[in-house]
């Protein structure tokens, strides 16, 4: 007993003194100095160990909730940003409206514990509104390394002040299963395909294999509103923002031409016999129950990744004017009460080095970097090649961001365009129910804020 | 004398006070997270958006056209799960409490689902029930289905997804009726029912006169604890199909609550619709408390 | 009512247990038969099987000329009383009475009549309206017994009916259960493992042990005439004393001998070893048959270890090498601890038993 006391207190001793004695956190960091030097001014890269307090940040995300792609973003992104800087990074993944919540509370009270969010971009409006985000111009307008897309930044720019930074974006693109290319119409090409094409194709496919084989999400307030709109901008609906009509919109002529190539495909039982109860098409292609989709390229990139020989990948079909696609983001955003903010502006300029772009977006199943630069890196992996061509799509869409801000709730949008799928696509005989969509339109902008 | 008189009538008294000491601590644990919350709901219930008193929001319900699909899928929920749980339940039961060899295995099988947590079951069944799934895979390979040939289990009328949705209920609650239905059969002495076929009775007669009788009480508890819980349903049905295409009061309620809560009309509907959900289980317990003889006093006062 | 025929029937559970093992037994028209036997020796086994709510391994079971060996219970026409009384709780003791009258589609004038009847003789009739839970376990061991006469059975089966109730009750309980069996004149197997309820009941008492009979006879005949060690051990309170000897024949006649013991037999009672040819013998006397005499007249002298005041009687307890040896003498005799003791037989009423085959030699 007295020899295990003995050795209790020497170890105790022993432990305190290695802390007394551990030294002050210190990192490398490269800095640029100006040096004089016989007359001339010189700048001047050096390797300097710096002292920095030990930090946490709190990083709220409504991006990253897969558990694949948390378990990436925090294995390999982010520990090495916690290694380079000895910054502690608490990252938590928040529902959309919870985010929102959870600042309120925190600028209501004064007490500000979450420093930085990883918001949707057609959420930046909830927060810049407030008046609750810090201006990054002083930190971006120094990087000379990368180029920010400016796709986003009808949403990340207000007044000519930039409150969001994107880190990873998301398009529209087709895939199909190698057995449906059998049907593709004569004169058809993946890479070039039409709604109308689209339409027959899917037809033919249920026509020779006597069941639909197209997917979308047949489950409510999933994916659909996405995967229609796209088609609507692809015959020229204008994207939000622009005066009406524009997305999101059920009646407009535009939009009409698109439910036109749906109607078809419905009366052509073009559709999956299951088709409502899909709530994410990814099982369903890599089970070969669905041949052919539309959908989301962090959706395809993962199902193609998981056998690129059995798919091909297309951006997705044009309408009568051009390729269209719900384009969107999600971008960085620094509390200005936030007492982290030095913490924060490195977190940020870590996470927009090309390199860390594409090897995050790439890691985390195909989302599109936003930085021009990491373009430089791509290769050609399956993933790069998803990639590839959600750049076209970028580049060339009708596109429209998601202007959730603009209404009472979103959910209840997508409802809408759930609505009619069901009543006049799936069920319907092919013809389009003018009044029906006159009738959910006016629920549409009952909506409206 | 009367200060005798005295001390004896406070003892009684002190007698009688004894059992409501003894329920005060459970009684503000009601009050707090209880009773609290639910006289909240019912409050905003009956207010409106600038805080007047208002039946607005009843008559919002009452006239959502979801409500009567809502209210008629979910008593044929109740209907049919509760009757087919009950039967199915009451069935196994039996045979597992014939204690044949091997019915401790048979017990432990039919226990499992009662493991997993409803989100589990909806994957399992949903993932079993598509079109490639495990489910015509297994009668392919069984020589049921023709190779090639395919049920479309999720595909069809609302009648038919309300029948599935009805026995992935029951496959999930069998376990636990049946447990409670076994132990009380577990209860009857054996004797009981063996004096029933001495003195004339075959299987059915016993069953009828004597063994189903005497679990009555035990029969009340589990159908009316599952009657309760078959009103609440609503994971099951949004896990296969998802929010209002199906509609059932509680899934109401999330929806309200969880899917559209930025709507000016969220909160009045989720509230309303949970008084509702609310009452109706209430008039539920209230008949079991009833059927059960707890608010009969008890015969014989001593 | 009827006779009861068990050929050869044997039950055996599960692999190992043998509960009973080739049983035979005939059961006379109106008897009262007891089977009695240690705790686990397989009495209520043999009874389930005959009320048809145990299926025998082998073997044949007849109620009369009728095989029952594989009816259901209920075409068997038995009626049972069972140790708890299993009186249906959810029914009045008019509907327990009636269950099985209504089963056999009595209508219900005859009913009334039937439950009238059998609830006087019970003495019932003015409770048939309560419930069981109102009742006392004596009340409801009648009930049980209603139930059980109501529907005229070939046989009652009574499976340690009073063993629930208090000393007294059980006593008197006795009495009423043999002037019903009178009055209705049935056929019974009442099983225990009292041996005083057997002798006070039995025309017959079956005597089994690990699942077979040992010995079936009037109480008298296991009482006086036990055809085993074990029956002799078995029966009677306190039993039978042993004594382990060697056989001494000389010109005076057979001696008895061990170290505390010299009993010379008289002729009649020797005439019993005739045809016995071992030199070992026990030799088994009951503590009423053991009388004290002078010291002249004594085939064992020894001391008295205590005595045990009975009322009616005492019992007198001696101590030879580890053996203790019982003696039931009458209550006004005057013994002391540790006094002299001059002991003899009843010669008449030796028992003789092969250490062997522990069998009794017959007369
Ligand atoms: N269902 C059964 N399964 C296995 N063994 C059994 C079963 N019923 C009885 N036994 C065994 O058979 C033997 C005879 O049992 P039984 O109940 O007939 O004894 P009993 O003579 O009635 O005893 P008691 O006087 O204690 O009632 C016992 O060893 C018992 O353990
Ligand atoms: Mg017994």
């Amino acid at each position: 007993m007295k020899k295990f006391s003995v050795l209790m207190i020497i170890a105790l001793l022993g432990a305190a003194l290695l802390t007394a004695c551990a030294p002050a956190e210190t990192v490398t960091v490269i800095e640029t100095v100006i040096v004089e030097k016989e007359g001339e001014t010189i700048i001047e890269t050096v390797e300097k160990e710096v002292e920095v307090p030990s930090k946490t940040l709190v990083l709220d995300s409504e991006m990253f909730s897969p558990p694949a792609e948390q378990i990436f973003f925090i294995d390999e992104i982010l520990k090495p940003f916690e290694e380079e800087t000895g910054i502690t990074v608490t990252f938590q993944i928040v529902k959309g409206e919870d985010m929102f919540d959870r600042l309120t509370a925190q600028q209501a009270t004064g007490h500000v514990t979450t420093d930085m969010i990883l918001a949707f971009n057609g959420r930046f409006a909830w927060y810049t509104d407030e008046g609750w985000m810090g201006s990054l111009d002083e930190t971006v307008n120094t990087w000379d390394d990368r180029s920010i897309l400016p796709a986003f930044d009808g949403q990340a720019v207000v007044d000519g002040t930039r409150y969001f930074v994107p880190i990873s974006a998301d398009v529209y693109l087709t895939i199909a299963n190698n057995k449906a290319l059998d049907y593709l119409p004569v004169g058809a090409d993946m890479d070039n395909l039409t709604y109308e094409q689209y339409a027959d194709w899917a037809v033919a496919i249920a026509a020779g294999e006597n069941e639909g084989k197209v997917c979308m999400t047949g489950i409510p307030m999933k994916m659909w509103i996405y995967q229609f709109s796209s088609s609507a901008l692809a015959y020229g609906l204008p994207g939000a923002g622009n005066p009406e009509p524009a997305f999101p919109n059920l009646n407009a002529p535009q939009t009409v031409k698109a439910w036109e190539q749906w109607a078809k495909i419905g009366a052509g039982d073009g559709f999956m016999p299951t088709i409502l109860s899909v709530d994410n098409c990814v099982d369903f292609l890599m089970r070969e129950e669905a041949w052919l989709s539309v959908t989301h390229n962090a959706r395809v990139g993962q199902v193609y990744a998981s056998n690129e020989t059995q798919f091909t990948v297309g951006p997705a079909p044009m309408g009568d004017t051009a390729i269209g696609s719900i384009a969107g983001a999600h971008g960085l955003g620094i509390v200005e009460d936030s007492a982290n903010v030095e913490a924060a502006l490195l977190l940020l300029e870590y996470l927009t080095r090309p390199e860390i772009q594409l090897k995050m977006n790439k890691g985390t199943g195909g989302f599109l970097p936003v930085v021009a630069e990491a373009l430089d890196y791509l290769g050609d992996d399956p993933t790069d090649e998803i990639i590839r061509k959600a750049l076209i799509v970028l580049d060339n869409a009708n596109g429209s961001f998601l202007p959730v801000s603009d209404f009472q709730d979103w959910g209840a949008v997508k409802q809408l365009f759930d609505d009619v799928f069901s009543e006049m696509v799936l069920n319907g005989d092919g013809t389009i129910d003018q009044a029906l969509l006159d009738a959910k339109q006016v629920a549409l902008e009952a909506l409206r804020k | 004398m009367a200060l005798a008189i005295n001390t004896e009538r406070r003892r009684k008294i002190g007698k009688q006070i004894v059992p409501y000491l003894l329920v005060l601590p459970v009684l503000f644990y009601y009050i707090a997270f209880w009773a609290r919350p639910v006289v909240q709901q019912l409050v905003q219930s009956f207010t409106s958006l600038e805080g007047q008193f208002t039946l607005n929001n009843y008559i919002m319900v009452f006239t959502d056209l979801n409500f009567l699909p809502a209210l008629r899928n979910t008593s044929i929920i109740v209907v049919f799960s509760v009757t087919l749980e009950f039967f199915i339940a009451l069935l196994l039961a039996l045979l597992i409490n014939r204690k044949f060899p091997g019915s401790g295995i048979f017990l432990f099988l039919t226990m499992i689902p009662m493991a997993l947590p409803a989100v589990a079951v909806g994957a399992l069944w949903k993932t079993g029930l598509t079109t490639n799934g495990w489910i015509n895979s297994l009668l392919t390979y069984l020589g049921i289905l023709t190779e090639g040939g395919k049920i479309y289990w999720l595909a069809g009328s609302i009648w038919k997804l309300l029948a599935l949705m009805i026995i992935i209920d029951a496959w999930q609650v069998i376990p636990s009726i049946m447990i409670i239905l076994l132990a009380g059969l577990q209860n009857i002495p054996k004797e009981t029912e063996e004096a029933g076929y001495v003195f004339g009775g075959n299987y059915f007669t016993v069953l009828r006169k004597i063994t189903l009788p005497l679990l009555s009480s035990t029969i009340q508890t589990a159908v009316i604890l599952r009657l309760i819980a078959a009103i609440q349903i609503w994971l099951i049905v949004i896990v296969i199909v998802g929010f209002s295409r199906m509609p059932v009061l509680v899934e109401r309620i999330v929806y309200y609550h969880e899917e559209v809560p930025r709507l000016t009309i969220s909160p009045a509907m989720a509230s309303g619709y949970t008084i509702i959900v609310t009452i109706i289980v209430s008039i539920a317990a209230l008949a079991y408390l009833w059927v059960s003889g707890a608010f009969r006093r008890k015969r014989k006062e001593v | 009512m009827t006779t009861l025929t068990m050929e050869k029937v044997t039950k055996q559970f599960g692999r190992n247990v043998i509960a009973v093992k080739d049983f035979d037994l005939k059961v006379k028209d109106q008897e009262f038969l007891v089977l009695l036997g240690p705790s686990g020796c397989g009495k209520t086994t043999a009874m389930r099987m005959v009320a048809g709510l145990e299926e025998v391994t082998s073997g044949q079971i007849f109620l009369g000329d009728r095989n029952i060996t594989d009816l259901p219970p209920r075409k068997r026409n038995v009626s049972m009383i069972f140790q708890n009384y299993a009186v249906w709780p959810h029914m009045t003791v008019y509907e327990n009475i009636a269950y099985a009258l209504k089963l056999k589609n009595m209508d219900k004038q005859s009913i009334d009549l039937v439950v009238q009847k059998t609830s006087g003789m019970a003495k019932i009739d003015n409770l048939l309206e309560r419930y069981p839970s109102q009742l006392s376990g004596g009340q409801q061991q009648r009930v049980a017994v209603a139930r059980a006469i109501a529907v005229n059975p070939d046989i009652f089966l009574m499976d340690e009916p009073l063993s629930n109730l208090d000393a007294k009750l059980r006593v008197s309980m006795r009495t009423e259960l043999k002037t019903i069996h009178h009055k209705a004149g049935a056929t019974t197997v009442f099983v225990t493992h009292d041996q005083s309820e057997a002798m006070s009941m039995a025309d017959r008492i079956v005597i089994m042990k690990d699942g077979e009979v040992v010995q079936i006879g009037t109480p008298d005949d296991v009482y006086h005439r036990s055809n085993s060690l074990f029956v002799a051990d078995f029966i009677g309170t306190p039993p039978t004393n042993f004594l382990k000897v060697v056989i001494k024949k000389d010109q005076e006649g057979t001696h008895l001998k061990n170290a505390h013991l010299n009993l010379l037999l008289e002729p009649g009672t020797a005439k019993t070893l005739d045809g016995y040819s071992k030199e070992k013998l026990i030799l088994g006397i009951r503590p009423e048959n053991i009388i004290l005499v002078n010291e002249e007249d004594a085939s064992l002298s020894t001391s008295c270890l205590v005595t045990e005041p009975q009322g009616s009687h005492q019992i007198i307890a001696i101590q030879l090498d580890d053996k203790i040896i019982k003696i039931v003498a009458a209550a006004d005799l005057k013994i002391k601890t540790g006094e002299d003791l001059h002991l003899n037989f009843k010669q008449e009423t030796l028992r003789f038993f092969d250490p062997e085959t522990t069998l009794a030699l017959s007369d």
